[in-house]
């Protein structure tokens, strides 16, 4: 009798345990080795980018080397500064001497335009994190995994129009930097078309004389003030603006706080009370996913997460996954179809999915930032 | 002008010899023949005889053998107190300066006062039986030190049988249960002494005993808090305090207790008490305060109306007292009349049922809420409720079978009557008054047993208006029932079932909380039953299952709409401000609402496109619905 009941209670036991083991067994049971190229500023102006971008992808891949205790991946890192040239040379070096699987590219829009001309030449999967010019993905083989700079200058236009209902507007913008002008435009179309009147104004033509730009916008009775730059030059606005005392309400671009708290470490609040367009929000529960990774990061790191880390973290997370459902010998076509496959991908906060353009579709987050962090507002889906 | 003695025995003891000096000097030229209790044990006949007063100055059991040779030798008695008995100075009134304590010891206009025996004992002061909490501290006790000591003995409070009979005049006896008795000659500081405003003298013929019995744990803290703050000279007895006034008393407690009489213990029960009025003539000193006073009443007094009595004592026998306080039903008998007299169905209940369940439909057909509060107003289902709750308690069975009669009968003529408005209505909206009566959730519970509370503590309170608490009884249920009766009309059963559910959900609450609300007052009865409460219990924990599952489908569809006030929508460059959504249930199926701002004109392919966000973004099973207002 107690024999039989010793069979029934190791067969429950066995059952219970199936499910569990069968995942085990699908996961170890497909050990693939990767080569990933990581193409980023990791010197110069930038290199907090590169480097707090570089954080995110270790999380991801160790992320993924615990789900799949098969899986190794080699990374190769090519420093690029912020030279579109350099990034265009990486990138051959990484398809022809390295042949990497996958390449991930840790640099902003400037730069990452440099690789998208000739992303289709090599014919590798290519992701790109923090570039959200739309330019970037003029090509079959280079994606986005950050929303394109129309939906963020829409957005951040149509915000100020419809729910702050405020119709005087300037933009001031970066000719030289590509984002900033893409965001520029479509802010001031945008704006223009819902019926508000914008000042628009290149700081690349006007030398940066910001105590100047405030006395003209003061004079014209601004009642905000659209900064797509990066963040070194919203920081010198921000002191132009305290040196004048007119501080009209202003918006700043994605990634701009985590900028700041990469390179103005000793001057934090520089932008205290400023709305911001992102890809995050400090105060909307983590995903699954993003709490997985958000324990493994603190694990590895005894820094501050910041956007671009996250995004780095995104980025390894979709070229790993695409790599995974390719098999053990991942072609190059797979993956890239399995990136722009219209399937959702787990994020930090939300799943997004990448279409077939290469293009992210995924919110955008209206946030206040207060005390460094991302206070939610709205979420534009 | 105050007389003297001529002469006068002193007897002392070592303790009293501190006294000897000052009165053989004494300035009143009285003869003093100083003898030593040795001497006097030794030798009482002869040096009593033909004596006409004695001075005493030793220890209590000295004065009181002192005072019973006064008895039988009838001289009169000066009493120099020892330091230590301050009682003794307190009661005979005896100054504080040496010179003047000899000049009263030796006065010739003496008191004749009462002597009261205890079992044939001197009982001078005070004699306590039994354990007396609380009332026997003094009155000048620190307010933290009461507190704490009540506390060390909360959990070893018990009561065992006392019957106590008077002797005197009239003749009474009691057979209750007490923690035990005060027996009071004198008024002295203490609590017992207060309650009863220090009626009790030496000189009133009477002896007095005050009774504790706190019936319940409840009871002992309202006695405590009775004793922390309140009036030490309220001169008002306290619930579960008993006073007895007699010539004569005897207690009897089961089993035989210790007597501590004056502080010693001195013999046991039963405690026969007798007073022997004007026995002996003591040298008393009187104050200002004490001539002004009126004269203690002569008058016997038995109040034990307040300790357990009847099938209470059954109660009373357990090993110690309960957390609540119970009663018999003699006890709060106007209480039970009209609560029987709720109980009974009659035609003023069915037409007012029938009216305000009719107001009520009607109300709910127009969405008014001032309509539905009238309808309340009017509901009488108050009274058999609380009837029903109290006969749960207490498991009165011909009191249970009345009231459930009356709630049935009224939940028959809700139903009845809405449903035939509802069948004969051809208008069949769906008002948000009736929405929100069809998901009741753990939140209705909460508002079914605060409204029960309140029904069953205006009910013990004539001073309280009751109609507030019918009220609010009425809001959880006539509105409930109307709704399921229009279900009914529309033959759509999971409309009733919902509405019937929030009903049901009510009616256990308000007759759970009112059943303990009872308790709590004091209504439980000295022999419970515990099954009527059982069945409630289960009938509540039966129903908290669906209410609990609805509760957290609310919650997740309030957290659901309340994250749709921060979502914007950007469609094929169109920008949708969200102003408000909401999940409805529209034939069985769930249906999102969303009431959206736009700028542009939304054709077909940008609602696809919102509707692909939405379903690509909120894992929400249902059906969409939008509302677009323009923006210019």
């Amino acid at each position: 009798m107690s024999r039989l009941y010793t069979q029934i209670i190791i067969s429950i036991i066995f059952i219970a345990l199936l499910p569990s083991c069968d995942n085990e067994v699908a996961r170890t049971s497909t050990p693939i080795t990767v080569k990933l190229g990581v193409i980023g500023p990791f010197s110069g102006e930038n290199k907090h980018w590169g480097e707090s971008g570089m954080q995110g992808v270790q999380t991801a891949v160790a992320y993924h080397q615990k789900r799949n205790r098969g899986l190794r991946v080699e990374i190769i890192k090519e420093d690029v500064r912020s030279d579109p040239a350099q990034a265009e040379i990486a990138l051959a070096k990484l398809a022809i001497q390295d042949q990497v699987d996958a390449v991930l590219v840790l640099s902003g829009s400037k730069t990452t335009l440099g690789i998208a001309e000739t992303a289709d030449r090599y014919k590798i999967p290519i992701v790109s994190t923090l570039a959200s010019h739309p330019g970037v993905t003029n090509n079959d083989w280079l994606s986005q995994i950050i929303f394109d700079d129309r939906a963020q200058g829409t957005v951040a236009a149509l915000f100020v129009m419809d729910e702050l209902l405020l119709e005087r507007a300037s933009v001031i913008w970066d000719g030289e930097d590509p984002h900033s002008t893409v965001l520029a435009e479509y802010f001031k179309r945008t704006y223009q078309e819902a019926g508000g009147s914008v000042i628009s104004i290149d700081i690349s033509a006007r030398q940066e004389d910001y105590n100047k730009i405030l006395n003209q916008l003061q004079k014209n009775k601004v009642e905000f003030i659209y900064l797509p730059m990066e963040g070194r030059h919203v920081a010198s606005f921000e002191q132009s603006v305290r040196e004048i005392g007119f501080k009209p309400q202003s918006m700043v671009s994605d990634g701009v706080l985590s900028q700041m708290m990469l390179e103005y470490k000793d001057n934090p609040n520089l932008l205290e009370g400023m709305l911001v367009t992102d890809i995050y929000t400090n105060e909307v529960p983590l995903s699954e996913f993003g709490k997985s990774v958000s324990i493994k990061f603190k694990k590895l790191f005894n820094t501050p997460a910041t956007t671009i880390t996250a995004l780095g973290c995104e980025g390894a997370h979709v070229v790993l996954t695409a790599l995974e459902n390719c098999g053990r010998d991942p072609q190059n076509e797979c993956v890239n179809r399995m990136i722009r496959s219209g399937n959702d991908f787990e994020g930090i906060l939300d799943s997004f999915f990448i279409g077939l353009d290469g293009k992210a579709q995924r919110p955008v987050y209206i946030n206040k930032i207060r005390n460094q962090r991302l206070r939610f507002l709205l979420k534009v889906n | 002008m105050v007389e003297y003695v001529d002469s006068s025995l002193f007897v002392y003891s070592e303790a009293g010899s501190i006294y000897l000096d000052d009165i053989l000097a004494n300035e009143h030229g009285c003869s003093i023949s100083p003898v030593s209790i040795d001497e006097l044990r030794d030798n009482s006949a002869t040096l009593l005889k033909d004596i006409s007063h004695v001075v005493v100055a030793a220890e209590l059991s000295i004065i009181k053998k002192i005072l019973q040779y006064a008895i039988e030798y009838g001289f009169s008695v000066g009493i120099l107190p020892l330091d230590s008995q301050k009682a003794l100075k307190r009661c005979y009134k005896i100054p504080g300066q040496r010179q003047e304590m000899i000049s009263l010891a030796l006065s010739a206009q003496p008191s004749e006062l009462d002597i009261v025996y205890c079992n044939d004992q001197i009982l001078l002061f005070k004699g306590v039986i039994g354990w007396v909490p609380l009332i026997d501290s003094q009155k000048t006790t620190g307010k933290f030190k009461i507190l704490v000591d009540a506390l060390k003995k909360m959990s070893s409070l018990h009561l065992l049988p006392f019957t106590i009979s008077t002797l005197g005049k009239s003749q009474n006896k009691t057979s209750t249960a007490a923690c035990g008795c005060v027996v009071l000659e004198t008024p002295e500081l203490s609590y017992a002494s207060s309650m009863i405003g220090d009626d009790c003298s030496s000189e009133d013929s009477m002896v007095s005993t005050v009774v504790i019995a706190p019936f319940s744990i409840v009871d002992y803290i309202k006695l405590l808090w009775l004793r922390i703050f309140s009036d030490p000279d309220s001169k008002k007895l306290s619930p579960s305090v008993g006073y007895i006034k007699s010539t004569e008393i005897i207690i009897e407690p089961s089993p035989q207790l210790d007597v501590v009489i004056d502080g010693e213990r001195s013999t046991s029960t039963p405690a026969h008490i007798v007073v022997h009025p004007d026995a002996v003539k003591v040298n008393r000193g009187s104050t200002d305060k004490e001539s002004k006073s009126k004269k203690v009443s002569s008058k016997e007094k038995f109040a034990v109306g307040s300790l357990p009595a009847g099938k209470e004592l059954i109660k009373a026998r357990h090993k110690r007292v309960p957390f609540f306080t119970y009663a018999s039903e003699e006890r709060f008998k106007e209480l039970f009349i009209a609560l029987r007299d709720d109980a009974k169905l009659d035609s003023i209940y069915i037409v007012l049922m029938v009216l305000s369940t009719m107001l009520a439909t009607v109300g709910l057909y127009l969405d008014s809420a001032s309509v539905i509060i009238g309808a309340m107003l009017l509901a009488p289902l108050m009274a058999p409720i609380i009837s029903l709750s109290m006969s749960m308690l207490r498991y009165d069975q011909r009191l249970l079978k009345q009231s459930l009669k009356k709630v049935l009968a009224g939940i028959l003529v809700a139903l009845g009557v809405a449903f035939s408005l509802a069948v004969l209505s051809p208008y069949q909206p769906l008002t948000g008054e009736m929405q929100g009566r069809l998901s009741p959730s753990i939140l209705d519970l909460i508002v079914a047993i605060v409204a029960g509370v309140a029904g069953a503590y205006t009910k013990s309170f004539k001073e309280i208006l009751q109609s507030l608490a019918g009220v609010a009884i009425a809001v959880a249920l006539v509105p409930p029932l109307a709704v399921a009766g229009i279900g009914l009309g529309r033959f759509d059963l999971v409309f009733f079932s919902n509405a019937f559910l929030l009903f049901a959900t009510n009616l256990i609450g308000i007759v759970l909380a009112a059943i303990i609300t009872f308790r709590v007052l004091g209504y439980s009865p000295a022999v419970r039953d515990k099954r009527s409460l059982s069945i409630v219990l289960g009938s509540l924990l039966f129903i908290c299952i669906p209410l609990t599952v609805s509760f957290w489908g609310i919650t997740d569809q309030s957290n659901f709409e309340k994250s749709w006030e921060q979502e914007r929508f950007l469609v094929n460059n169109k920008y949708l401000i969200v102003n408000d959504a909401k999940i409805v249930t529209y034939h069985d199926r769930k249906v999102l609402m969303v009431d959206l701002y736009a700028r542009e004109p939304l054709d077909r392919k940008d609602l696809n496109e919102f509707k692909m966000k939405v379903k690509r973004n909120f894992s929400h099973d249902s059906l969409i619905r939008v509302r677009i207002t323009y923006i210019p």
